[in-house]
Order: structure tokens, then C-alpha cells, then sequence
């Protein structure tokens, strides 16, 4: 299911387990230590020829992340201010390296062969399928402004132009809906998207970082802070 | 003979506007048509209406000698009527292609096992077998289309009702779908503005105006025998 051939095959499953037993074990530990950095080792060797990606994408997030910080070292609260930045990227770090090459499908497929709730795991394949949709009308959309020759400026038709934007995309996504619910109706929807996949294949990368992870998650040796 | 679809003297409106008036149709067991029309026409809203997804407003409509009357009516007949969307995102119900087409089968409670087989030979019959366990959105505009329909033909509907099925697609996968659609024995509507496609593969092709629904070529009694200046179907 990976986009890439390139990259080590992690298995979708095993990927949504480890990202919530990592993110929950991390966020809600008093300390940070230090065998925590394995698992991001060992996803940051096999990621090797994307880390430059995986490290932009994460400075970006980070910028929220530095204003909650910086909010704490207004109050002087240097250790705590530490402790959430560092906390924050263990948690974003794993969390790009593991789902890189897999996009929104591959962790509802992730949710359906775990057996996850039909309701939930409806919410979330007809939310990503929404997404995708939308996101390939605002690039179909930004694409014609482009090759209109929109430049944004500080003016009255850009404001307009956004605006109208915005418009169409709450209009497409109403569309969209709309014939969800026909292809719902015609097929028969009642609730479930099903799976015929009876067994998963889990690959040695599997194994090696399932290992690695539970074994970082209950080593707690040499406290980082 | 036999009929499957039976509209009489249908009205309909959209937002206010009467699009067409007194249409009249009628479908046999196992006829392919086609219906043309310019853009905004109401070909769609026809489809939707002989689907059940919209309300009829005025005159009958029947479907295997049943009159529907109200959306309720057509909950019996789903699983007789197949409809494949323009747009083949708006269709999938299921992230993975294999899932996808077998979405129906599995909502009306045939098991796995059976399901799984029927799957294999559909995807094998429409040769796509080889894109069972990819995800549906990552395929071409042409696969997208093959998905569909084997997600349409494996409820083994009796009526089959296909809006711009050419859409986006090129040439070879257009006379793949030709083939296709040849080999399927079931009443067809297509609603298109692809005449050479149409012509491949209906028997009638009818005209949609706001007075009605007039027959506008037949291509039954079109048959392919030798001339000397050269062999290629034509009408007499």
C-alpha cells in the first residue's frame, strides 16, 4: 500500500498501533528517558533518504509548539517548557516517520483490519475520501488562478477572489456529500465498509520496530529530563 | 416482450424550471439504449428518477411491471438496478479496489468466501485483476471506471444505467468499455454525448427535448455483410 517503493514496508496496522501506544506511553510519562530515542533511530535509519523531508515537515509543526514553549518560559518555567517541546517532537518525529508513504487510505484500511469500530472506522474512510476530494478541487482551483494570471495583492479583488474560493470549495464538498449519499443509497451502505482481507502480512521491518518500540516504552533507563 | 423500464407521460422540474415534458420509454428485457440531449437537458435527473434517487413528480414509471410510486417502492428493486456515476470518486464506498467491488454483495449478506470468489472473476472478466489490492483513488481515470463498473456488474443487476461512461477516458480504454458492454447481456440506458461510442453499443438512441423523448436512430436492423467497395456496418 505504500505509495513508494523505495521504503521499507511497514504494515498500516502495525503502523496506527505503535503511533497510539508511542504517543500515549510519551505523553503521559513524567519523564522523558532516554531508550525513547530507539525507535526514533531505527525509523530514522530505514527513513534514511527522506529525513531532510520528514525534518522540514516537522519544523513546520513546530512553530505551534514554540509558542506553547515560549508561553511557558514567560513564566519562567524552563524545565516544564523543555519537557513539552521535547515530548511534542518524540511524538511528531514518530508519527511522520511511521506513516511516511502512507497517506489518509492507508490508516482507514490500518482501523478496518484491526477490527476497529464499524462506525468509526466509516467516519474516518468517508472523512479522509472528503478530504482527498477537496484537496484535489482547491489545487484544480489554485491551478486556474495561476494560469489566469491571479497575483494576490492588498485589495479588493483578491479578498473577493478568496472569498469566492472558499465558496466553491463549501459547494463541491455539499456536491460531494450529496452523491455519497446517492452511492450509499444505490449500494446498499448500512453502516460498514467491509474488507475481504482475511490475513495481513507483516514484513521483518514489523517485528524489528514493534521490538524496539515496546521495549523503549518499558526500558526506563537514564532519564532525559 | 418482456419490459424493464416503463415511464408514461413524465414531467420534471429542476429548481422551478420544466426541463422536459411527456416523455415517454420504454425498455425491453436485455435492450441497450442511449439518450442524448444538450448540456443542463435533465439526461441525469432522468437516470436518477429511473434509479430512485429522485422523486418522480409527474406520470408512471415502472420498473419489471412494478409501478413505482414513491422512493420507498424502489427499496425491493436496488439490487436489480445498477448505476455507474460520471464521476467514478463519487462511486466508491471502500479504500481498496478489491473491497470496493465486492461493497454490495457483503451489504446484502452473501458471505466472504463467495464473495471473494465472485470478485476474483469479476476483476479477471473485466482484466484488472492486477489492481485487486491497490487503493481506488490512486488509479487512472480509466481504471477508476473499470472499478466502478465491476462494483455495478457483480450484483448481477438487471438493469444497468450508465451516466457519460466515457468520460475522461481515452481511446483504447473507450473500445475496451465497447467490448465490455457488448458482451453484457442486460438492459442498458447510457446517457451520453459520445456518438461513436453509443453507436457501438446500443440499439436505439433517443433525443431528450423539453417536448419529449423522441427515437432518433435505430440501429437494429443495422447488419454487417460483404460489399464490394469494402465491409463496415451500416443501415439499409
Amino acid at each position: 500500500m505504500d505509495k513508494t517503493q523505495t521504503q521499507p514496508r511497514i504494515a498500516p496496522t502495525t503502523a496506527l498501533l505503535l503511533a497510539l501506544s508511542y504517543s500515549t506511553v510519551v505523553a503521559l510519562q513524567e519523564h522523558l528517558y532516554a531508550p525513547m530515542l530507539l525507535p526514533l533511530l531505527l525509523l530514522g535509519w530505514l527513513h534514511r533518504a527522506l529525513l531532510w523531508s520528514i525534518f522540514k515537515r516537522l519544523f513546520w509543526l513546530n512553530t505551534l509548539i514554540a509558542i506553547v514553549a515560549a508561553s511557558m518560559l514567560w513564566q519562567e518555567n524552563y524545565e516544564l517548557a523543555l519537557l513539552v517541546f521535547l515530548r511534542s517532537n518524540f511524538i511528531l518525529l514518530f508519527v511522520l516517520m511511521i506513516f511516511q508513504g502512507k497517506d489518509e487510505f492507508s490508516i482507514a484500511i490500518a482501523m478496518q483490519r484491526l477490527h476497529l469500530p464499524h462506525k468509526l472506522t466509516s467516519i474516518f474512510f468517508f472523512t479522509a475520501k472528503s478530504i482527498f476530494l477537496i484537496k484535489r478541487e482547491f489545487t484544480l482551483f489554485k491551478n486556474t488562478l495561476h494560469v489566469r494570471g491571479f497575483m494576490p495583492k492588498t485589495n479588493l479583488l483578491t479578498y473577493k477572489t478568496m472569498a469566492g474560493f472558499v465558496g466553491i470549495l463549501f459547494i463541491k464538498a455539499l456536491e460531494r456529500s450529496l452523491w455519497l449519499q446517492k452511492a450509499m443509497h444505490l449500494r446498499g451502505f448500512c453502516g460498514e465498509v467491509y474488507t475481504l482481507e482475511a490475513h495481513q502480512d507483516f514484513s521483518v521491518y514489523d517485528t524489528l520496530l514493534a521490538f524496539i518500540t515496546i521495549l523503549s516504552l518499558v526500558w526506563r533507563q537514564g532519564a532525559l529530563i | 416482450m418482456s419490459c424493464s423500464v416503463n415511464i408514461k407521460n413524465l414531467s420534471t422540474s429542476r429548481d422551478g424550471v420544466r426541463l422536459y415534458e411527456n416523455v415517454t420509454l420504454d425498455v425491453s428485457h436485455k435492450e441497450k439504449i442511449a439518450i442524448i440531449g444538450p448540456n443542463g437537458c435533465g439526461k441525469t435527473t432522468l437516470l436518477e428518477i429511473i434509479a430512485g434517487l429522485r422523486n418522480l413528480e409527474e406520470g408512471t414509471l415502472e420498473l419489471f411491471h412494478q409501478p413505482m410510486h414513491s422512493l420507498e417502492d424502489f427499496k425491493n428493486m436496488r439490487h436489480l438496478i445498477g448505476y455507474l456515476f460520471q464521476d467514478s470518486d463519487n462511486q466508491f464506498l471502500a479504500p481498496v479496489v478489491e473491497d470496493d467491488v465486492a461493497f454490495s454483495l457483503l451489504a446484502s449478506g452473501v458471505s466472504k468466501e463467495e464473495t471473494k470468489l465472485k470478485t476474483a472473476m469479476i476483476l479477471q472478466d473485466l482484466g484488472i485483476s492486477h489492481l485487486a489490492k491497490k487503493i481506488v483513488y490512486h488509479l487512472s481515470g480509466g481504471e477508476k471506471k473499470l472499478v466502478a463498473l465491476a462494483g455495478v456488474l457483480i450484483m448481477e443487476p438487471k438493469l444497468m444505467l450508465l451516466d457519460e461512461p466515457t468520460n475522461g477516458l481515452d481511446q483504447a480504454m473507450q473500445l475496451r468499455l465497447v467490448d465490455i458492454l457488448g458482451r453484457i447481456d442486460k438492459s442498458i440506458i447510457i446517457v451520453s454525448h459520445h456518438k461513436e461510442f453509443i453507436e457501438l453499443v446500443v440499439e436505439k438512441i433517443y433525443e431528450i427535448t423539453p417536448t419529449g423523448l423522441s427515437c432518433s436512430l435505430n440501429l437494429k436492423d443495422e447488419h454487417n455483410h460483404h460489399h464490394e467497395h469494402g465491409d463496415h456496418p451500416h443501415t439499409h
